[in-house]
């Protein structure tokens, strides 16, 4: 009888030990799959490549700096809603995610309003184009691959 | 596609020979690496730098485009720091279930 509380003794400990990094909330781990924060990306995805594609370069288009300040302010303040909302999760992860997208988006403000004061090449929205597409979906990925996420 | 040639050699003027040859062991290095977002990033600049050369891209769109690929690939390091994470804990959580749902109350012994 007491070698067999001895044996069975074993796997407890080793449940308890994973239970009790798994429940002290570790660093190890990241926040579960969030329908709000996906619903952020997607949602910033489509109007930072409609804001690439408003200020490329073509016949007939003319730089309108109040129009184009004006779209860089509408994206200036989803991205703070969407930073809010990810601080509000306390997860770092995401809160990054946010910003390595943020800080593409304020660059290309930057260029059109403070260095250039034209629109962008039509070169140039090519290639940021397919940047920014791949930032949005390694971003979108990286909520995908959490703890919960939908099956579909 | 440009080469890493055609970009090295498009460098005039004050651009030294130490810069050439380093901007060339990078590009090469990168465009080598076994990792598909380093041989992406390696190409990508290569065209940059190209078409800058060509006049289609500015200094300021090219600085742009470099400090964009710098988040893209930061974000890169960050999706894979969560994909990781969320993996233990898949594991972790699995075992911890399997272990309190299926082996505990089982008779263990030879």
């Amino acid at each position: 009888m007491q070698r067999k509380d001895r044996k069975f003794a074993t796997p407890l400990a080793f449940a308890l030990l994973i239970a009790t990094v798994a429940l002290q909330g570790c660093a190890l781990f990241v926040s579960h799959y969030d329908a709000g924060a996906y619903q952020n990306f997607t949602n910033l995805k489509a109007y930072h490549v409609k804001f690439l594609e408003d200020n490329k370069s073509g016949e007939g288009k003319l730089f309108d700096e109040a129009k184009t300040k004006t779209a860089c302010d509408t994206g200036e303040l989803k991205f703070r809603e969407a930073s809010e909302y990810a601080n509000g999760k306390q997860d770092t992860t995401r809160v990054k995610a946010i910003d390595y997208l943020h800080n593409a988006f304020n660059k290309e403000c930057e260029l059109l309003t403070l260095k250039s004061k034209k629109l962008f090449g039509s070169e140039y929205v090519v290639q940021e184009t397919e940047q920014i597409k791949q930032n949005y979906d390694w971003a979108i990925a990286g909520e995908c691959a959490r703890v919960g996420t939908p099956t579909k | 596609m440009a080469t890493i040639d055609d970009v090295v050699d498009s460098l005039k003027g004050d651009a030294v020979k130490l810069i050439k040859d380093q901007l060339k062991d990078l590009l090469t290095s990168a465009k080598s690496d076994a990792d598909s977002i380093i041989k992406e990033t390696g190409q990508k600049i290569t065209d940059w730098l190209a078409l800058r050369a060509q006049g289609k891209l500015s200094d300021d769109e090219l600085e742009a485009l470099i400090y964009s690929r710098d988040q893209l690939l930061r974000q890169y390091k960050n999706t894979l720091e969560i994909q990781a994470r969320a993996r233990v804990e898949k594991i972790a959580v699995g075992l911890i279930n399997l272990v309190l749902d299926k082996i505990l109350g089982l008779p263990l012994g030879k």
